[in-house]
């Protein structure tokens, strides 16, 4: 036995046995072999009076080899019995080896799955002829994911022999088979697998949506503008400054469109020779076009080199890219399309580092799930999130009044519905931050309060000293000294409170 | 020469019968997860008590294909086969399909409680719950419209407090027509324990349930029924052959409310967000090196642990560490993370070698709340 064992023939024999497997182990079992019994016995049916390799599919039997695995057996018009394996049975329809009857396609939409369906061309063709949008949605891992933008259909072919893609495949080995021209310039080309998803999701409609603008032009990037600083939030210090991308039209879409991202880029320091990593802030401007040259910026703010260019890598798409110090994005961009044919991109700067942690709850240190915004995942509105809504609202909306007199009324208002909102609060989380907006709006106001006295003290005394003080407005004027004496924080403003309190009184 | 051939088609017939089985896809995956969770292994028992992944988790991931029997029953092809093909929707991501902590922690139902509501009513159990393992529940449609599957892994039901098995008693204006329960304990070739539990939850009309992280804790799981918002589509298949599928009708903008709105700003956002003191991140391979995943969790919680949580001003605890089955290779390493993470991915990525992109979580994957930050490595990673 170890004679036979050790003679050197059997070394070819196990050398071509391991070739044999390592030739056959790539593709061949990238795709189950075998199904279900119910998807098995479907499979039959639709393969019924098919043509495998120009012959006619006289008959399809389906046998089991274990109690799931079951698999197809074909007997072929020119007698012959065939074993058929489903990964066998995709691989022959990618090649067109195996065709449907009645002008079908056999497709297998979910990759690693035995999942089947059938395309029926002429039905596809109709719909696609009559189509005048195409739905596109973004794929996995794309900026754009699971987002989708109704594009003008200009005109649908079947791929022929000198065209871009004829004859070659995508990545799971289907071939290319129509292609999409769309009024936006773009073209989509696509699988009979990926026609199937498109009769699948309604992708091809056959009338504009009432509610959704089909998109049947680019928009074409003009200039770029700064924003300058300006204060955000004067209770927590924040500050905003802008990027306005001017376009050639309306922008018939919503912010959400327009995603960022943030690309990290090593290079190379001219000084040192070491590689350095750069960060980059991009946002993405899907269906639009960069056609002239348009300046940038080098710096702004905390941007630098501020510029928009082209996608290289996907059609019809324009990125604004900006170089930023990752220390000094504490907050994301935030989008803004306006009435002016641009969109605003908004960012945002702070010295407050603490600001973006909200309140750590003792709670946060347990090992269970705890919510991580104040609001219910469901959408039905809690008591607690009405309050809270209005006493936010309120906040934003006094900071962009320009009366302190007005803005320090609305803060007043904007207590009590954080007061309403603790009350109703049913999470620690909730009562936190009601009680911390509480505090920041406690500790801005004697600030505003005694500016506000000040300044209306002045300008009676502008009027003349015959004017008489408005009995009305000291009365409001002394309760909100009472209010700030109450929450003063420092000894200036204690002083400054009683000396602007005898004034009045 | 004769006894060459029987040798040799000997040694083939044993290599075939051990490979004829299982495709290329899901051995070459087997054998990335079995090299990572020997490195895992290995790693865990020098450190066992800092590193948070599980031991046993990649032996879940596989699945495991009944022996061939040897009889083959045949059977004529029913031509006229009227029942519809449906198109299973995936049961969970397949990149979360990895480390699962079966060994000694899981689930016990003490009882249930339907939670009624007009727009979105709500199941819960009660009873001791891991929450480090509700992301493999799995969620399936039953055999009707109106009837979903849940499994519920390494779970017990307490037979003293919850002996009933079927539960019809639920009012008629509720949503829930029948709750069946079912408990499954097997013993595995290890020698081990095998134990879940099926649910098989009948409602009166078609619904949508969604396990709801945030109502659930260790005390607790809760399932929201939700009303479906996609609609059916069906199309060109022929009468033996329909397909149907959900799809989600994506013509309509989605609905910008004042809750939307006010989180999607970040100055309000800021008023509506809690601190977290831990950061969980999932590790995903999706690049063509075996144990890419594996080396960028050992990297980052032996090497940079402490400098990063110093940083972030959190913990770091990688939940989860997995191959992405989606036959993906993304050129660079990506980085996604939910709203009020972006300072968490950033001091990430400047971690971590080679060159990151870093996305927000796309809308249409948000509804994994149990994972801060995803990492997928990507081909840079080296």
């Amino acid at each position: 036995m170890w004679e036979i064992i050790l003679n050197k023939k059997i070394y070819h024999f196990v050398l071509a046995g391991v070739m044999f497997l390592a030739a056959f182990n790539l593709p061949v079992f990238a795709f189950p072999e075998y199904t279900s019994r119910q998807k098995a016995l479907k499979l039959a049916g639709v393969l019924d009076e098919g043509f495998f390799r120009s012959i006619k599919i006289a008959s399809v039997f389906v046998k089991n080899r274990g109690e799931d695995d079951y698999y197809l057996q074909a007997i072929l018009d020119d007698g012959s019995s065939r074993k058929w394996l489903i990964n066998r049975i995709r691989e022959w329809t990618h090649a067109d080896e195996l065709i449907l009857s009645k002008n079908r396609a056999l497709v297998f939409p979910s990759q690693g799955s035995t999942d089947f369906g059938v395309l029926d061309k002429n039905e596809f063709y109709r719909t696609v002829l009559n189509a005048t949008a195409f739905v596109k949605t973004f794929g996995k891992h794309d900026v754009l994911e699971g987002k989708s933008l109704i594009l003008g259909v200009r005109r649908f072919r079947i791929l022929q022999a000198g065209d871009k893609k004829f004859l070659t495949t995508n990545r799971f080995g289907e071939r290319y088979r129509y292609v999409l021209e769309l009024e936006n310039g773009s073209r989509e080309y696509f699988t009979y697998t990926d026609a199937f998803g498109f009769l699948q999701r309604t992708a091809l409609l056959q009338e504009d949506p009432e509610n959704v603008s089909v998109l049947r032009k680019t928009f074409k990037v003009r200039e770029l503008k700064k924003i300058p600083l300006q204060k955000e939030d004067e209770l927590r210090g924040i500050w905003r400054f802008g990027i306005e991308v001017v376009f050639d039209g309306p922008l018939l879409t919503s912010p959400d469109w327009f995603p960022y991202q943030v690309v990290e880029f090593k290079m190379r320091d001219p000084e040192t020779g070491r590689y350095k990593a750069q960060f980059f802030l991009q946002i993405i401007f899907p269906n639009s076009e960069k056609i002239r040259e348009v300046s940038g910026f080098k710096n702004h703010e905390y941007l630098r080199y501020v510029e928009i260019d082209a996608d290289v890598e996907h059609q019809k798409r324009v990125i604004l890219r900006a170089m930023i110090n990752p220390d000094a994005l504490d907050l994301p961009p935030f989008i803004e399309i306006t009435d002016r044919n641009s969109v605003i991109v908004n960012f945002y700067s702070t010295t407050d580092q603490s600001l973006t942690q909200s309140p750590d709850l003792l709670a946060s240190h347990s090992a269970g799930e705890l919510p991580r915004s104040v609001f219910t995942p469901d959408q039905v509105e809690t008591e607690f999130e009405t309050h809270y809504l209005e006493a936010v609202g309120m906040i934003r909306a006094a900071q962009e009044q320009l009366n302190t007199h007005l803005r320090i009324e609305t803060y007043f208002k904007a207590l009590e519905a954080l007061k309403q909102a603790a009350l109703s609060a049913e999470f620690d989380i909730q009562i936190a931050q009601a009680l911390k907006q509480r505090d920041i709006l406690l500790r801005t106001m004697p600030k505003l309060i005694i500016r506000n006295v000040q300044m209306t003290i002045l300008a009676m005394q502008l009027d003349g000293e015959d004017a008489k003080p408005d009995p009305e407005m000291t009365e409001i004027l002394l309760k909100q000294l009472i209010h700030a004496e109450r929450y003063a924080t420092t000894q200036d403003q204690q002083q400054k409170i009683v000396s602007l309190q005898s004034i009045l009184r | 020469m004769f006894k060459f051939f029987i040798i040799f088609f000997a040694l083939l017939f044993i290599i075939f019968t051990g490979c004829s089985t299982k495709s290329s896809d899901s051995l070459s995956e087997e054998k990335q997860q079995e090299l990572e969770q020997e490195k895992i292994t290995e790693d865990l028992e020098k450190k066992a008590d800092e590193f948070p992944v599980s031991l046993d988790a990649a032996a879940t991931a596989e699945e495991t294909e009944p022996a061939p029997t040897s009889d083959e029953n045949e059977l004529k092809a029913q031509k006229e086969q009227k029942t519809p093909e449906v198109f299973k929707p995936e049961q969970q991501e397949s990149d979360d399909a990895s480390m699962i902590d079966k060994t000694n922690s899981g689930h016990m139902l003490d009882r249930f409680e339907l939670i009624p509501d007009k727009q979105t009513p709500f199941l819960t159990f009660q009873g001791f719950f891991d929450p480090g393992q509700f992301h493999h529940i799995q969620i399936t449609p039953g055999n009707s419209k109106t009837e979903t599957i849940v499994i519920l892994p390494n779970t017990f039901i307490n037979n003293v407090l919850f002996p009933e098995r079927v539960v019809t008693s639920f009012s008629d204006d509720g949503i829930l027509e029948k709750l069946k329960i079912e408990e499954k304990i097997t013993s595995t070739e290890s020698g081990g324990i095998d134990f879940q539990v099926i649910l098989s939850i009948s409602s009166i009309e078609e619904h949508m349930l969604v396990l709801d992280s945030e109502k659930s804790d260790s005390r607790r799981l809760t399932f929201a029924l939700q009303k479906p918002k996609k609609k059916k589509i069906q199309t060109i298949a022929t009468k033996e052959q329909r397909v149907e599928n959900v799809v989600e009708a994506k013509v309509v903008p989605p609905k910008n409310n004042l809750r939307e709105a006010m989180l999607l700003h970040p100055v309000t956002a800021l008023m509506s967000f809690r601190h977290f003191d831990q950061l969980n991140v999932a590790i995903l391979n999706a690049s063509p090196h075996l144990g890419g995943a594996q080396r960028l969790a050992v990297m980052l919680d032996r090497q940079q642990k402490r400098m990063i949580e110093k940083r972030m001003g959190m913990k770091l605890k990688i939940v989860n560490i997995s191959s992405v089955r989606e036959q993906t290779i993304l050129p660079k390493t990506k980085i996604y993370f939910h709203a009020n993470f972006l300072k968490a991915a950033l001091i990430l990525a400047e971690v971590l070698p080679g060159e990151q992109v870093l996305e927000p979580v796309p809308d249409s994957r948000v509804s994994n709340l149990a994972t801060d930050v995803k990492i997928y490595v990507g081909n840079n990673f080296e």
